[in-house]
């Protein structure tokens, strides 16, 4: 290290030069202490969110703040998401010049062209009414959402999940559509993950993780996270809260006591059967709208392969079979396998799945706006497993299975 | 049951090789072959000369370019494997594709052309079975895995199956490659036998000469250059085309004494006088070391006595042991290559 | 011998009666007992269990094992090579390129949900076969060509990898949903079977069995090789296109209703030769079809054990028995290289 022989004034006095030309780099506003903390890594305002346990948002004066942990099972990343108003310019500078750390994004909001590579995401910004932000899809063919899949028929938003289309493809599409937000999510496979790929291109990359929720109100409430992104922050917020709303009056209704109709969930795989265990996204759903769920002890938020036997043993008395698979009819789902006559619910022809908002590429609308609306769905389910007299046709999601094709 | 020289296999004007995209090959050129029950045939000539193509042409696995062949009456290329099975058994080499394979089991794979539709053994399966097992003295080695024998015990086990499948006919290509000379011998002597008390006729390929002299009824000897004969030993030595088959290979077959000869040069005369088996080794051991035995040229070896007692005088010395006469004569001749380089 | 095959069927009885009483789902032995013998209600759902996934399950292991165990046997006669089995002539990679074909080959999930569900089921039976049979009758064609066995297990390994690379590459352009059901389709299974899927299944697999043990004396001839069996009343050609036949209507059949089901053709073979005997497939083939059974029993127990929670794939289960197996071949055995020249 080169040792620079001076005296303390000499030293004092070219600091202070030092500084005068760094604070005259940076414009007309010094930035306020709420924004440093922000850029520089310390706690702010917290906003507390109701049921949404992945991502935290902060508070900090005019910068926002989204830290997204965990954003795939058995990750230990946390990624930090800068939120700056793009009308401040000065702000932004600084704040990419800061933000060297790894994981740490900065955005300019709020954004205008969105590329979203998954379909959810259409369902969440067609709610917050910034559907026509969209520039770019992903799996363009699936998505249900109307008016998003109406611009794209119009060739208004560029599909970038053709098949077979390769990565440097899909990257030189999305930078030429120029977004300055990229909705992408990660699954930890890295055979499948190119976020950090469009990230060295320099694509704002945000990584949403709604998928770990395991409580429906949870996943919904990511409302807030996209709401943060496009400037509607106050209108995300008053969406949940109805959404909530009305999801808790439907299950304060069926959660007086009565009977609670025995559920069956899944179908037989070449003798395994997946149910999803008693913490998962499915497995509340089940409980909210009044129903029994025969493994709504099993631990963990995923799904467990059972073997047919056990399944049969312990649910074939369930009055109600959800989610049965690929079949469409009754006569179809007894074809599958001629033992699923041993159900009583197939007996009954009390057998409901969710594809009622189907297209012809597969897209179902139960994981686009289904996902951002649970009342809708709890409240189909509720309409399941007490029937009322409306009868089936008002259900949203979900659709009995006719006896014939 | 075929009677005692029956024809079964004739051949006229035969051409013999394989199909090539370019054209035709031919190995072996207008050859008359025809085979007796009863016969023990050896094919013989130098390796490449077509022995493997007469065997496999008479086989029915490759067809003739030309002439006709008839094994049985039939054309075996085109006959069905039902008959062919009826007509023939081949003993080639190949390995068996299960080698742990018991021995019993194997020579039963000479009775499938006669069992039924699953290959059930019945009585006379079982007897022929043991027939052809005591016949190759391998009755012992019933039990045994074909893995575990010598190379001469699975010559004679091969033999034993070719036997029991009851054929008229036994093609063999080298039957007695890889054996020791016992059982070179043995084998051999047991063809003969199928030939002669089971009346079956049997072509074998081989190099064993000696053997051959001794014991074919005929030979078809294939040479490269040569026209192909089929005829008896002897008529093929008095014909001189033994040697035309073999030419520049330093041997010959000698009419006069029957027997394969190597070209030696003799450099001097003796004079042998004897009589009885000691006089006979004699002879051949002096030939054997270079000697000319001429009736009046030379220093004469006598020989005395006979049997245990025999006595060799040449000149002043007398010898009690062959192999003694045998070293005194062998440096004389050192000695005496001098004075006859130095007549030269 | 006669010891042994009473020992083997006891065997066999012993397995099939575990396999019925002993499943993920703990039923009492008692209730199962009387479940058999009729002495339950008829809408018992302990009597379903045991009547409509046991029973099948168990008759289906035994059905699977002896197949691919006779077929292997066959293949391991003509190739002469002790390795031979039907994946390796290719069959069950002909009929998971039929199913891939279907499923991931079609447009998306429209193909995906047609295919899986109500009389789709039958079309990815029908596609097993027909890839099988595609791949049988190429191989058919290039053995009326070929001269030696070697040759032709040469050609069925190569098609084997060919229809591997196009698999891989479907599956490169399909969705990771997709490719699940695919993927858990070549785990292999027995219980997925009913009464239906078993009673047709069933009669094509005991006809391949059964032209199987017609056509022994051929196998018996092609042991002392190709040269010596046209000798011993046997047309080769013939023959090989019975091994082919027999072979792609048994392991076809089986690769169409279970999935690909690895090693259990190769391995038995190996094992039932020193308990039968006899290297004569009059005798060898019914060993293979018992130890067959015996041993997918053992392994169908294996993936259900009572007491786990979930079940093993089959392959797993399978590839875990068959490859030291494959060692033991390799090194145990003496004379390997005599035993098949």
């Amino acid at each position: 290290m080169l040792r620079i022989k001076t005296d303390p004034v000499t030293r004092l006095g070219v600091l202070a030069a030092l500084g005068l030309a760094l604070s005259g780099c940076e414009g007309a506003r010094l930035p306020s202490g709420a924004e440093d903390a922000a850029l520089l890594g310390s706690p702010c305002r917290e906003v507390p969110m109701r049921e949404a346990r992945r991502f935290t948002l902060e508070d900090c004066g005019q910068v926002r703040r989204l830290t997204v942990s965990q954003p795939w099972r058995g990750s230990k990343d946390v990624s930090r998401y800068l939120l700056v108003p793009r009308t401040r310019p000065d702000l932004l500078e600084r704040a990419r010049r800061l933000a060297r750390v790894p994981d740490v994004t900065v955005v300019a909001v709020p954004t205008r062209r969105i590329v979203s590579l998954s379909t959810v995401y259409a369902a969440f910004l067609q709610e917050l009414g910034m559907a026509n932000a969209i520039v770019g899809m992903g799996n363009s063919a699936s998505v249900w959402t109307p008016s998003v899949a109406a611009r794209i028929r119009r060739k208004e938003v560029a599909d970038l999940g053709k098949r077979g289309m390769q990565v440097s493809q899909r990257i030189e599409s999305m930078l030429l559509l120029a977004p300055d937000l990229v909705l992408a999510s990660g699954s930890g496979i890295p055979a499948y993950d190119r976020n950090d790929q469009f990230r060295e291109f320099g694509l704002p990359v945000v990584v949403v993780a709604e998928w770990m929720e395991d409580t429906p109100l949870g996943r919904a409430e990511w409302i807030r996270f996209l709401g943060a992104f496009v400037g509607r922050d106050s209108s995300a917020l008053e969406l949940y809260q109805g959404i909530a709303r009305r999801y808790d009056s439907v299950r304060q209704a069926r959660s007086a006591p009565g009977a609670r109709p025995k559920v069956v969930v899944g179908s037989n795989w070449s003798g395994s059967w997946n149910v999803p265990s008693g913490g998962s996204y499915a497995a509340t759903f089940l409980r909210d709208a009044g129903a029994d769920y025969s493994w709504k002890s099993l631990p963990g938020a995923g799904s467990v392969p059972l073997g047919v036997e056990r399944v049969v043993l312990q649910a074939h008395d369930a009055q109600v079979w959800v989610h049965p698979g690929q079949a469409k009819d009754l006569k179809g789902l007894a074809a599958m396998d001629p033992r699923n006559a041993v159900f009583c619910a197939l007996g009954r022809g009390r057998v409901y799945n969710n594809d009622r908002r189907t297209n012809k590429a597969g897209g179902n609308d139960y994981w686009e706006s289904g996902v951002v609306n649970p009342d809708r769905v709890l409240a189909d389910l509720a309409s399941i497993f007490h029937p009322t007299s409306t009868g089936d046709t008002s259900m949203t999601y979900y659709r009995r299975l006719g006896a014939k094709p | 049951m075929t009677r005692h020289g029956e024809l079964i296999a004739v051949g006229q004007d035969l051409t013999l090789g394989y199909r090539h995209r370019r054209g035709p090959v031919e190995i072996v050129k207008h050859l008359d072959i025809g085979i007796r029950a009863g016969q023990m045939v050896c094919l013989l000539g130098p390796n490449g000369a077509g022995k493997s193509t007469l065997l496999r042409s008479l086989a029915g696995i490759v067809p003739v370019l030309s002439g006709r062949l008839a094994v049985g009456g039939l054309d075996p290329f085109r006959m069905r494997p039902g008959e062919l099975a009826r007509t023939m058994a081949l003993v080639f080499n190949e390995r068996p594709a299960n080698g742990g394979i018991r021995v019993e089991e194997l020579v039963s794979l000479g009775r499938l052309p006669h069992t039924g539709a699953f290959g059930r053994l019945e009585a006379k399966d079982l007897r022929a079975v043991d027939a052809a097992l005591e016949a190759t003295s391998a009755t012992g080695l019933r039990q045994r895995s074909y893995s575990e024998l010598s190379d001469g015990e699975r010559a004679r086990v091969q033999v034993a199956r070719a036997l029991a499948q009851d054929a008229p006919f036994l093609l063999m290509d080298e039957p007695t490659a890889h054996l020791d000379w016992p059982h070179r011998i043995a084998l051999m002597r047991l063809l003969l036998a199928l030939a002669r008390e089971h009346g079956k006729a049997v072509l074998l390929s081989t190099h064993e000469i000696d053997l051959a002299l001794q014991m074919a009824d005929q030979w078809i000897l294939l040479a490269p250059d040569c026209p192909p004969v089929c005829a008896a030993p002897e008529e093929i030595a008095l014909r001189g085309a033994f040697d035309k088959a073999f030419p520049d290979a330093g041997f010959r077959l000698d009419p006069q004494h029957g027997q394969i000869r190597l070209d030696r040069r003799p450099f001097r005369a003796l004079r042998l006088s004897g009589s009885g088996d000691a006089c006979a080794w004699t002879a051949r051991a002096l030939e054997r070391m270079g000697w000319r035995i001429d009736e009046a040229e030379g220093p004469l070896v006598e020989v005395l006595a006979s049997g245990q007692d025999a006595l060799w005088r040449i000149g002043e010395h007398d010898f009690d042991r062959l192999d003694a006469l045998l070293h005194a004569l062998a440096r004389h001749r050192t000695e005496a290559a001098e004075p006859a380089q130095a007549k030269a | 011998m006669r010891i042994r095959c009473a020992a083997g069927g006891a065997l066999l009885i012993a397995l099939f009666a575990a396999d019925i009483c002993l499943g993920e789902a703990a039923l009492p032995l008692g209730k199962t007992l009387a479940a058999l013998f009729g002495q339950l209600p008829s809408g018992d759902v302990l009597s379903r269990i045991v009547w409509d996934y046991r029973l099948p399950r168990a008759l289906t292991a035994m059905l699977v094992g002896a197949s691919l165990a006779v077929a292997g046997l066959q293949m391991q006669t003509l190739f002469r090579n002790p390795l031979a089995g039907p994946f390796e002539l290719g069959i069950s990679s002909g009929a998971s390129l039929g199913v891939a074909l279907l499923v991931l080959g079609g447009a998306g999930s429209a193909a995906w949900s047609s295919s899986f569900s109500g009389l789709g089921y039958w079309g990815v039976v029908g596609a097993a076969i027909l890839g099988s049979a595609a791949v049988m009758v190429a191989i058919v064609l290039l053995a009326i060509k070929v001269n030696a066995g070697v040759n032709l297990l040469i050609i069925g390994l190569m098609v084997g990898s060919m229809t591997g690379a196009v698999v891989a590459i479907l599956q490169y352009f399909t969705a990771p949903e997709l490719l699940q059901s695919f993927l858990l389709w070549t785990f292999g299974s027995v219980g997925g079977l009913g009464w239906t899927k078993l009673l047709v299944m069933g009669p094509v697999v005991l006809a391949g069995l059964a032209l199987s043990c017609l056509w022994t004396k051929s196998l018996d001839a092609l042991l002392m090789g190709e040269s010596h069996a046209r000798s011993l009343g046997v047309s080769v050609p013939a023959a090989r296109l019975q091994v082919v036949l027999t072979t792609s209507l048994l392991a076809g059949t089986v690769t169409a209703f279970c999935g690909p089901v690895a090693f259990v053709g190769m391995a038995v073979p190996h094992l039932a030769r020193p308990m039968v005997g006899s290297a004569t497939h009059r005798r060898l083939l019914p060993g293979c079809v018992l130890c067959g059974a015996v041993l997918m029993l053992a392994c169908d127990l294996a993936t259900h054990w009572p007491g786990s929670s979930t079940t093993l794939p089959l392959n797993a289960v399978t590839s875990l028995f068959g490859a030291p197996v494959v060692i033991w071949v390799v090194t145990g055995r003496k004379n390997l290289q005599e035993a098949f020249g």
